[in-house]
Protein backbone atom coordinates (compact mmCIF):
# COMPACT_ATOMS: atom_id res chain seq x y z
CA UNK A 1 0.00 0.00 0.00
CA UNK A 2 1.36 3.41 -0.95
CA UNK A 3 0.92 5.37 2.25
CA UNK A 4 1.14 9.11 2.83
CA UNK A 5 4.54 8.51 4.43
CA UNK A 6 5.82 6.71 1.32
CA UNK A 7 4.52 9.50 -0.91
CA UNK A 8 6.22 12.09 1.30
CA UNK A 9 9.52 10.19 1.12
CA UNK A 10 9.10 9.88 -2.69
CA UNK A 11 8.61 13.63 -3.00
CA UNK A 12 11.51 14.44 -0.70
CA UNK A 13 13.78 12.01 -2.57
CA UNK A 14 12.72 13.51 -5.91
CA UNK A 15 13.36 17.02 -4.58
CA UNK A 16 16.82 16.08 -3.26
CA UNK A 17 17.70 14.30 -6.54
CA UNK A 18 16.55 17.33 -8.54
CA UNK A 19 18.73 19.61 -6.37
CA UNK A 20 21.74 17.30 -6.85
CA UNK A 21 21.21 17.21 -10.63
CA UNK A 22 20.77 20.98 -10.73
CA UNK A 23 23.95 21.55 -8.70
CA UNK A 24 25.88 18.99 -10.80
CA UNK A 25 24.71 20.59 -14.05
CA UNK A 26 25.54 24.10 -12.82
CA UNK A 27 29.00 22.95 -11.68
CA UNK A 28 29.66 21.26 -15.04
CA UNK A 29 28.70 24.44 -16.90
CA UNK A 30 30.88 26.50 -14.54
CA UNK A 31 33.83 24.15 -15.10
CA UNK A 32 33.30 24.18 -18.88
CA UNK A 33 33.11 28.00 -19.03
CA UNK A 34 36.21 28.51 -16.87
CA UNK A 35 34.68 31.69 -15.44
CA UNK A 36 35.37 33.06 -12.02
CA UNK A 37 32.51 33.23 -9.50
CA UNK A 38 33.18 35.37 -6.40
CA UNK A 39 36.88 35.27 -7.30
CA UNK A 40 36.98 31.48 -7.35
CA UNK A 41 37.52 29.22 -10.36
CA UNK A 42 37.38 25.45 -10.64
CA UNK A 43 40.70 23.63 -11.20
CA UNK A 44 41.31 22.51 -14.79
CA UNK A 45 42.57 19.10 -13.66
CA UNK A 46 41.04 16.78 -11.07
CA UNK A 47 43.07 15.50 -8.16
CA UNK A 48 41.98 12.15 -6.72
CA UNK A 49 44.84 11.69 -4.29
CA UNK A 50 42.58 12.51 -1.30
CA UNK A 51 40.16 9.78 -2.37
CA UNK A 52 43.04 7.34 -2.89
CA UNK A 53 44.34 8.08 0.62
CA UNK A 54 40.86 7.57 2.07
CA UNK A 55 40.33 4.25 0.30
CA UNK A 56 43.75 3.04 1.51
CA UNK A 57 42.74 3.39 5.19
CA UNK A 58 42.20 0.14 7.13
CA UNK A 59 38.66 0.98 8.27
CA UNK A 60 37.43 1.98 4.82
CA UNK A 61 36.53 -1.54 3.60
CA UNK A 62 34.34 -2.38 6.62
CA UNK A 63 32.71 1.03 6.65
CA UNK A 64 31.91 0.87 2.94
CA UNK A 65 30.43 -2.63 3.38
CA UNK A 66 28.27 -1.52 6.33
CA UNK A 67 27.03 1.56 4.48
CA UNK A 68 26.33 -0.64 1.41
CA UNK A 69 24.25 -3.07 3.48
CA UNK A 70 22.27 -0.21 5.05
CA UNK A 71 21.62 1.36 1.62
CA UNK A 72 20.54 -2.02 0.19
CA UNK A 73 18.10 -2.57 3.08
CA UNK A 74 16.64 0.92 2.68
CA UNK A 75 16.29 0.31 -1.08
CA UNK A 76 14.48 -3.01 -0.53
CA UNK A 77 12.14 -1.40 2.00
CA UNK A 78 11.44 1.42 -0.43
CA UNK A 79 10.68 -0.98 -3.27
CA UNK A 80 8.44 -3.09 -1.00
CA UNK A 81 6.49 0.03 0.00
CA UNK A 82 5.59 0.51 -3.66
CA UNK A 83 4.90 -3.13 -4.52
CA UNK A 84 2.28 -3.86 -1.89
CA UNK A 85 -1.15 -3.74 -3.55
CA UNK A 86 -3.36 -0.94 -2.28
CA UNK A 87 -6.65 -2.64 -3.10
CA UNK A 88 -8.87 -3.67 -0.21
CA UNK A 89 -10.45 -7.12 -0.54
CA UNK A 90 -12.69 -7.29 2.56
CA UNK A 91 -14.55 -4.65 4.52
CA UNK A 92 -15.52 -5.25 8.14
CA UNK A 93 -19.16 -4.46 8.82
CA UNK A 94 -20.41 -2.54 11.82
CA UNK A 95 -22.28 -5.25 13.70
CA UNK A 96 -19.27 -7.54 14.20
CA UNK A 97 -18.89 -8.75 17.76
CA UNK A 98 -17.82 -11.78 19.75
CA UNK A 99 -20.70 -13.85 18.32
CA UNK A 100 -19.34 -13.51 14.81
CA UNK A 101 -17.30 -11.50 12.37
CA UNK A 102 -19.33 -9.75 9.66
CA UNK A 103 -17.57 -8.80 6.45
CA UNK A 104 -18.31 -7.89 2.86
CA UNK A 105 -16.33 -8.43 -0.31
CA UNK A 106 -15.20 -4.89 -1.14
CA UNK A 107 -14.89 -5.45 -4.89
CA UNK A 108 -18.36 -7.02 -5.14
CA UNK A 109 -20.07 -4.20 -3.23
CA UNK A 110 -18.44 -1.46 -5.26
CA UNK A 111 -18.91 -3.59 -8.39
CA UNK A 112 -22.67 -3.54 -7.73
CA UNK A 113 -22.49 0.24 -7.26
CA UNK A 114 -20.69 0.46 -10.61
CA UNK A 115 -23.41 -1.71 -12.20
CA UNK A 116 -26.05 0.65 -10.78
CA UNK A 117 -24.18 3.61 -12.24
CA UNK A 118 -23.73 1.81 -15.57
CA UNK A 119 -27.53 1.70 -15.87
CA UNK A 120 -27.57 5.48 -16.28
CA UNK A 121 -28.37 6.78 -19.73
CA UNK A 122 -25.11 7.73 -21.42
CA UNK A 123 -22.86 5.44 -19.36
CA UNK A 124 -21.33 2.73 -21.52
CA UNK A 125 -19.62 0.73 -18.78
CA UNK A 126 -18.40 1.06 -15.21
CA UNK A 127 -16.26 -0.92 -12.83
CA UNK A 128 -15.43 -0.45 -9.18
CA UNK A 129 -12.86 -1.27 -6.53
CA UNK A 130 -11.88 -0.21 -3.04
CA UNK A 131 -8.38 1.12 -2.47
CA UNK A 132 -6.39 2.71 0.32
CA UNK A 133 -5.29 6.05 -1.03
CA UNK A 134 -2.99 8.10 1.22
CA UNK A 135 -4.46 6.53 4.33
CA UNK A 136 -8.09 6.99 3.21
CA UNK A 137 -10.46 4.18 2.34
CA UNK A 138 -11.75 5.07 -1.14
CA UNK A 139 -14.45 3.35 -3.20
CA UNK A 140 -13.38 4.08 -6.75
CA UNK A 141 -15.73 3.77 -9.71
CA UNK A 142 -14.29 4.18 -13.21
CA UNK A 143 -16.93 4.76 -15.86
CA UNK A 144 -16.79 5.18 -19.62
CA UNK A 145 -19.42 7.56 -20.95
CA UNK A 146 -20.75 8.41 -24.40
CA UNK A 147 -19.41 11.61 -25.99
CA UNK A 148 -22.90 13.15 -26.12
CA UNK A 149 -24.02 12.18 -22.61
CA UNK A 150 -25.74 14.61 -20.23
CA UNK A 151 -23.10 15.54 -17.65
CA UNK A 152 -25.62 17.09 -15.25
CA UNK A 153 -27.56 13.82 -15.20
CA UNK A 154 -24.35 11.84 -14.69
CA UNK A 155 -23.35 14.10 -11.78
CA UNK A 156 -26.78 13.63 -10.14
CA UNK A 157 -26.57 9.86 -10.57
CA UNK A 158 -23.03 9.86 -9.17
CA UNK A 159 -24.36 11.56 -6.02
CA UNK A 160 -27.21 9.05 -5.79
CA UNK A 161 -24.97 6.00 -6.23
CA UNK A 162 -22.33 7.22 -3.77
CA UNK A 163 -25.10 7.95 -1.25
CA UNK A 164 -26.48 4.42 -1.76
CA UNK A 165 -23.00 2.99 -1.33
CA UNK A 166 -22.60 4.74 2.03
CA UNK A 167 -26.02 3.39 3.07
CA UNK A 168 -25.07 -0.12 1.99
CA UNK A 169 -21.74 -0.19 3.82
CA UNK A 170 -22.58 2.14 6.73
CA UNK A 171 -18.96 3.18 7.12
CA UNK A 172 -18.11 6.77 7.98
CA UNK A 173 -14.50 6.36 6.94
CA UNK A 174 -15.34 5.50 3.31
CA UNK A 175 -14.85 8.09 0.58
CA UNK A 176 -16.32 7.69 -2.89
CA UNK A 177 -14.46 8.68 -6.03
CA UNK A 178 -16.00 8.48 -9.48
CA UNK A 179 -13.83 8.98 -12.56
CA UNK A 180 -15.39 9.48 -15.97
CA UNK A 181 -13.67 8.68 -19.24
CA UNK A 182 -15.28 9.80 -22.48
CA UNK A 183 -15.41 7.03 -25.10
CA UNK A 184 -13.41 7.81 -28.23
CA UNK A 185 -16.37 7.06 -30.50
CA UNK A 186 -20.08 7.33 -29.89
CA UNK A 187 -22.34 4.40 -30.56
CA UNK A 188 -25.99 3.99 -31.39
CA UNK A 189 -28.04 3.49 -28.26
CA UNK A 190 -30.95 1.04 -28.22
CA UNK A 191 -34.32 2.64 -28.96
CA UNK A 192 -37.65 1.75 -27.42
CA UNK A 193 -40.52 1.03 -29.77
CA UNK B 1 -44.17 -52.88 28.32
CA UNK B 2 -40.60 -52.74 29.60
CA UNK B 3 -39.28 -49.36 30.69
CA UNK B 4 -36.72 -47.74 28.47
CA UNK B 5 -33.21 -47.23 29.80
CA UNK B 6 -32.07 -43.62 30.35
CA UNK B 7 -31.33 -41.81 27.10
CA UNK B 8 -27.61 -41.54 27.87
CA UNK B 9 -27.38 -45.33 28.10
CA UNK B 10 -29.35 -46.07 24.92
CA UNK B 11 -26.88 -44.58 22.49
CA UNK B 12 -25.18 -41.48 21.30
CA UNK B 13 -26.57 -38.90 18.89
CA UNK B 14 -24.02 -37.32 16.60
CA UNK B 15 -24.81 -34.41 14.33
CA UNK B 16 -22.42 -34.37 11.38
CA UNK B 17 -20.72 -31.15 10.32
CA UNK B 18 -22.38 -31.49 6.91
CA UNK B 19 -25.83 -31.50 8.46
CA UNK B 20 -25.17 -28.31 10.39
CA UNK B 21 -23.65 -26.73 7.27
CA UNK B 22 -26.74 -27.62 5.26
CA UNK B 23 -29.12 -26.27 7.91
CA UNK B 24 -27.10 -23.04 8.10
CA UNK B 25 -27.07 -22.71 4.32
CA UNK B 26 -30.85 -23.19 4.07
CA UNK B 27 -31.42 -20.79 6.97
CA UNK B 28 -29.33 -18.13 5.24
CA UNK B 29 -31.34 -18.58 2.04
CA UNK B 30 -34.56 -17.91 3.99
CA UNK B 31 -33.61 -14.27 4.45
CA UNK B 32 -35.47 -11.92 2.13
CA UNK B 33 -32.55 -9.82 0.92
CA UNK B 34 -30.31 -12.86 0.40
CA UNK B 35 -30.03 -13.96 -3.22
CA UNK B 36 -29.77 -17.63 -4.08
CA UNK B 37 -27.21 -17.81 -6.88
CA UNK B 38 -27.35 -21.61 -7.07
CA UNK B 39 -29.02 -23.02 -10.12
CA UNK B 40 -28.85 -26.26 -12.11
CA UNK B 41 -25.56 -28.08 -11.68
CA UNK B 42 -24.21 -25.60 -9.12
CA UNK B 43 -26.95 -26.83 -6.76
CA UNK B 44 -25.86 -30.42 -7.29
CA UNK B 45 -22.21 -29.73 -6.55
CA UNK B 46 -23.07 -27.35 -3.69
CA UNK B 47 -21.47 -24.35 -5.34
CA UNK B 48 -22.81 -20.84 -5.43
CA UNK B 49 -24.31 -18.76 -2.64
CA UNK B 50 -25.47 -19.00 0.10
CA UNK B 51 -22.80 -21.38 1.28
CA UNK B 52 -22.03 -22.50 4.81
CA UNK B 53 -19.30 -24.47 6.55
CA UNK B 54 -19.63 -25.76 10.09
CA UNK B 55 -17.29 -27.35 12.58
CA UNK B 56 -18.93 -29.21 15.47
CA UNK B 57 -16.61 -29.89 18.39
CA UNK B 58 -17.32 -30.53 22.04
CA UNK B 59 -21.01 -29.82 21.69
CA UNK B 60 -20.50 -26.36 20.24
CA UNK B 61 -20.56 -25.29 16.63
CA UNK B 62 -18.62 -22.69 14.74
CA UNK B 63 -20.22 -21.67 11.45
CA UNK B 64 -18.98 -19.67 8.48
CA UNK B 65 -21.63 -18.39 6.09
CA UNK B 66 -21.22 -16.68 2.72
CA UNK B 67 -24.21 -14.96 1.16
CA UNK B 68 -25.10 -12.80 -1.82
CA UNK B 69 -27.22 -9.69 -1.20
CA UNK B 70 -29.31 -7.45 -3.40
CA UNK B 71 -28.24 -3.88 -4.14
CA UNK B 72 -28.80 -1.55 -2.20
CA UNK B 73 -29.47 -3.50 1.00
CA UNK B 74 -27.63 -2.19 4.10
CA UNK B 75 -25.13 -5.01 4.56
CA UNK B 76 -24.34 -4.56 8.22
CA UNK B 77 -27.99 -5.10 9.19
CA UNK B 78 -28.40 -7.96 6.72
CA UNK B 79 -25.29 -9.78 7.94
CA UNK B 80 -26.40 -9.39 11.57
CA UNK B 81 -29.87 -10.76 10.68
CA UNK B 82 -28.28 -13.71 8.86
CA UNK B 83 -26.07 -14.42 11.88
CA UNK B 84 -29.03 -14.32 14.28
CA UNK B 85 -31.32 -16.37 12.01
CA UNK B 86 -28.70 -19.03 11.30
CA UNK B 87 -27.90 -19.31 15.00
CA UNK B 88 -31.57 -19.67 15.88
CA UNK B 89 -32.30 -22.27 13.20
CA UNK B 90 -29.23 -24.38 13.94
CA UNK B 91 -29.98 -24.40 17.67
CA UNK B 92 -33.65 -25.28 17.05
CA UNK B 93 -33.09 -27.98 14.45
CA UNK B 94 -29.87 -29.67 15.59
CA UNK B 95 -29.80 -28.94 19.31
CA UNK B 96 -26.12 -27.97 19.21
CA UNK B 97 -24.82 -24.81 20.83
CA UNK B 98 -23.55 -22.22 18.36
CA UNK B 99 -20.46 -20.43 19.63
CA UNK B 100 -19.84 -18.22 16.63
CA UNK B 101 -21.26 -17.42 13.19
CA UNK B 102 -19.02 -15.51 10.83
CA UNK B 103 -20.93 -13.98 7.91
CA UNK B 104 -19.38 -12.73 4.70
CA UNK B 105 -21.37 -10.94 2.02
CA UNK B 106 -19.42 -12.48 -0.85
CA UNK B 107 -21.49 -10.99 -3.67
CA UNK B 108 -23.87 -8.11 -4.24
CA UNK B 109 -26.32 -8.35 -7.11
CA UNK B 110 -27.87 -5.38 -8.89
CA UNK B 111 -31.26 -6.68 -9.96
CA UNK B 112 -32.77 -3.65 -11.66
CA UNK B 113 -33.00 -3.85 -15.40
CA UNK B 114 -31.01 -1.35 -17.36
CA UNK B 115 -32.81 1.86 -18.17
CA UNK B 116 -32.04 2.76 -21.73
CA UNK B 117 -32.77 5.58 -24.07
CA UNK B 118 -36.42 6.12 -24.90
CA UNK B 119 -37.11 8.08 -28.08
Amino acid sequence: MTTRKTLLIDRLATFVLALVLLAGGATAVWWWSGRSVDGRTLPTTSDTSTVADLVAKDWFGWTAAAVGVVIALVALRWIAAHLTPNTVSRLRLGSSDTTGRLEASASKVVGAAADAYADTLGVRSAKGSVVRDRGQLVARIDATIEPDSDLALLARRADEVSSQLLTVLERDDLRCSLRLKVAARGRTLPRAR
Amino acid sequence: MAELAPAAERGRTTIADKVVSRVASIAAAEMEAVVDTRSGWTKLVRKGLPHADAVVAGGTTRITVEVAATWPTPLSRLAAQVRDHVTSRVVDLTGTQVSRVDVTVADVVHLETAARRVV
